[in-house]
């Protein structure tokens, strides 16, 4: 919180603390977006990645929470940083990184390198 | 006796005209403009009369056109005549043109009067203002017609649903609001309520589209200022889409494409001087992206070449630093360039404005993946364009950000087949959930309209255009899926959007089947002026009685609200023909830019061809619009 505005843009993206992201507060203040459509969508991404690794219902699970917790961060810091497009995706590809980093930690290490070639960054 | 009777004989068909209701024909002269002639319908109101009247001047405008006025009034019975009030505005935008200034003196209306006496079918009288003087001299002769009343000023605000937070923007900008150009407006109720608003005028737009060689001015007093004001709202209103486009078209052949490069330029018409923007890599990859459009509509073979003249240019921006780690924001011959342009040493003869970004790559992508859509195969430039995105997805910074990497990646994947693109775009195409859920809610487009500009929502559209056609002719159903989101991404932007006017996304978001997409794509075009202006003149919509200062500063996150006016921006969103020239109309407003001036420079017309062959290749503005 380095400025009034940014003080601001944060109260607008959420309280900023560590606990899972409650999307029902968090995304329809700053994008108008009807949590269980947003959901929906986040339980499809992790259902990509349950389909591509052959996940267990319960790391499926796990990762649909890391989505969600990685989206309310993004969303955070961007709102943090600017409006600015550049700012905004610069948000998205920090977000993602320590997305990876996190559904790396679920993964076995043939999940793993199977995950990495999906795309995803198993290591800094 | 017989005089009594011979009296009372005149009077009796006086007593029964005081039934004024009717068409009457109008013929008289004005001081200022000369003869003329027209009509005038009065009706009955719930006290008096109301009374309308247009008149069309006899003596041509320089340009060749009719000069229509017309004016609504409140009529009264006095005795047997008919008195007649007409309020005529003497400011309403531009307030310096033609060495006339608007002041103090121009806020109240002016109040003409006259009283009208005479017969039962013909009666007369001079208009004259409150000092006396001379407005009009009327003559009006009873018809048997029953016209329509004359045009009328048709304006309304439409209030944009809140995006931002009111109680802690308020809270946050109290000390914007203690700066000297926001007094006369703190204690207003609507800078209180801070409901933004968007007006939508549509004044005179139906007499204009019948009678497009008329410039019709409204409940205004006809001095240049005025004429210029109407002659921008008749430039929006008197042509059809259709005549618009082929217009914006050819001034663009004709004006704006350089020959030796492709490259668009503006033309400052004084001199008639090629002049190339700093933004014109996003400019120069809608244009392509219009064409790409226009030949999807019409199979034109002119669309096909002006896509291959445009992508030219983008291939020489990418090219011209000779450095793949870089792309050139324009580029120009250097005979002609400014001097503080960068030589290219890779392409000798040719200058390059440095600094590609974000933004401009925005530009060259976008008419990459249009070019791709409608090059037939074998076309020596897909090659080239597939060269070109394959060299920036591996070696240029930003290109690997965002979704540059998946436009990009897709066509250098489809177009060389090389295994370290197909590698980095498959990548992204499989795993970028983010991303997919930032297109899915509207790419940033419905986050604090209030205060966030629209160039960001104008790279938002590139985007959604490009990624709803991801996969080129045979989409996988990845591929397929990112179309999905960007449909959705598309219906959610516009959905925010709408009460504003984003005419441009409007169009794309046609291609998606939003409801009412097509609807703002047409209404907006229809306010966009053929020609572009130019001229002198400054606009300054502060004279305006109902406006007022937004109680937020324009992109609150540059932290210089306090220091910069030009963050100073209006409660109300103006319709686009009072904006003045832009190279680019899609990223103004809606509430900044409320002042500003005309000038000798007319930018190219990209932008309004965009949107207009995208509502045209979407089925949502048909050949006859």
């Amino acid at each position: 919180m380095r400025t009034p505005a940014m003080i601001l843009l944060l109260l607008l993206a959420g309280c900023g603390d560590d606990a899972s992201p409650p999307l029902a507060q968090v995304t329809p203040a700053v994008t108008a977006a009807p949590a269980d459509e947003l959901d929906a969508q986040v339980a499809a991404e992790a259902r990509l990645l349950a389909d591509a690794l052959d996940l267990d219902a319960e790391t499926e699970r796990q990762a649909a929470l890391a989505i969600a917790r990685a989206w309310a961060d993004v969303l955070r810091e961007a709102s943090e940083e600017a409006r600015d497009p550049e700012d905004v995706h610069a948000a998205i590809e920090r977000g993602q990184v320590a997305l990876d980093l996190e559904l790396a930690a679920l993964l076995d290490p043939e999940r793993r390198a199977r995950f990495e070639d999906l795309g995803g960054r198993v290591g800094r | 006796v017989r005089r009594a009777l011979l009296l009372m004989i005149l009077v009796a068909p006086l007593a029964g005209a005081q039934d004024f209701t009717g068409t009457w024909d109008v013929v008289g002269t004005d001081p200022t403009v000369g003869a003329y002639a027209g009509a005038a319908t009065v009706e009955r109101a719930a006290t008096g009369w109301r009374v309308t009247r247009l008149v069309r001047v006899a003596r041509p405008l320089p340009d060749g056109r009719t000069l229509a006025l017309s004016w609504h009034g409140a009529g009264q019975t006095v005795g047997n005549a008919l008195r007649v009030d007409v309020d005529l505005r003497q400011q309403d935008f531009v307030v310096e043109h033609a060495g006339l200034r608007r002041g103090p003196q121009h806020r109240a209306p002016l109040r003409v009067s006259a009283t009208l006496s005479g017969t039962l079918t013909t009666i007369a009288g001079r208009f004259v203002d409150a000092a006396g003087a001379l407005v009009a001299d009327d003559v009006w002769t009873r018809t048997g017609r029953v016209d329509p009343p004359s045009p009328g000023v048709e304006r309304r605000l439409d209030p944009l649903p809140s995006s931002s937070p009111r109680a802690l923007f308020m809270r946050l900008f109290q000390s914007y609001h203690t700066l000297p150009a926001l007094q006369p407006y703190v204690s207003r109720p609507e800078f209180q309520a801070a409901v933004h608003l968007q007006r939508v005028d549509t004044t005179g737009r139906d007499y204009t589209r019948a009678h497009p060689d008329h410039l019709l001015v409204v409940q205004k007093v006809a001095d240049d200022i005025a004429l210029l004001e109407e002659g921008l709202r008749a430039s929006a209103f008197r042509w059809r889409l259709h005549e618009k486009a082929r217009g914006w078209g050819e001034e663009m052949l004709r004006d704006h494409v350089e020959a030796s490069t492709g490259m668009l330029g503006g033309l400052e018409t004084s001199a008639r001087r090629h002049v190339v923007h700093g933004d014109s890599a996003l400019h120069q990859g809608v244009w392509v992206a219009s064409q790409a459009y226009r030949f999807q509509a019409t199979s034109d073979p002119q669309a096909l070449a002006n896509v291959e003249s445009g992508v030219r240019a983008l291939l020489l921006m990418v090219d011209a630093p000779g450095n793949p780690d870089e792309f050139a924001r324009a580029v120009e011959d250097a005979s002609t360039a400014p001097a503080n342009w960068a030589r290219s040493t890779a392409i000798p003869g040719l200058a390059y404005l440095q600094g590609g970004n974000n933004d401009m790559l925005h530009g060259i992508e976008y008419g990459f993946v249009s070019a791709e859509r409608v090059l037939p195969a074998g076309h020596p430039l897909l090659a080239e364009i597939g060269a070109r995105a394959r060299s920036l997805v591996l070696h240029c910074k930003v290109a690997q950000r965002g979704k540059h990497t998946l436009l990009l990646g897709g066509v250098a994947t489809r177009l060389t087949g090389d295994p370290a693109v197909r590698d980095r775009y498959r990548k992204v195409m499989t795993w970028s959930p983010l991303e997919r859920l930032w297109l899915m809610l509207g790419e940033g487009v419905p986050i604090l309209q209030e205060v966030n500009g629209r160039s960001g929502p104008h790279l938002a559209t590139c985007t959604f255009a490009g990624i709803r056609v991801l996969g080129g002719a045979r989409p996988n159903l990845l591929e397929r899926s990112w179309r999905w989101l960007a449909d959705r991404g598309l219906g959610r932007a516009f959905a925010a959007a709408r009460a504003c006017r984003p005419g441009n996304l409007a169009a794309v978001a046609a291609f998606a089947g939003v409801p009412g997409a097509g609807d703002v794509a047409r209404d907006v075009l229809t306010e966009l002026p053929f020609p572009r202006p130019t001229g002198t003149a400054r606009y300054d919509h502060e004279i305006d009685p109902e406006f007022c200062l937004s109680p937020y500063p324009a992109l609150p996150w540059k932290l210089d609200w306090m220091r910069d006016p030009g963050r100073q921006q209006s409660l109300i969103s103006y319709p686009l023909w009072e904006l003045g020239e832009s190279d680019n109309y899609w990223k103004e407003g809606p509430f900044a830019g409320f002042r500003g001036g005309i000038n000798s420079m007319r930018w190219s017309s990209q932008d309004l061809l965009h949107a207009y062959w995208a509502g045209r290749a979407a089925g949502a503005i048909t050949p006859a619009d």
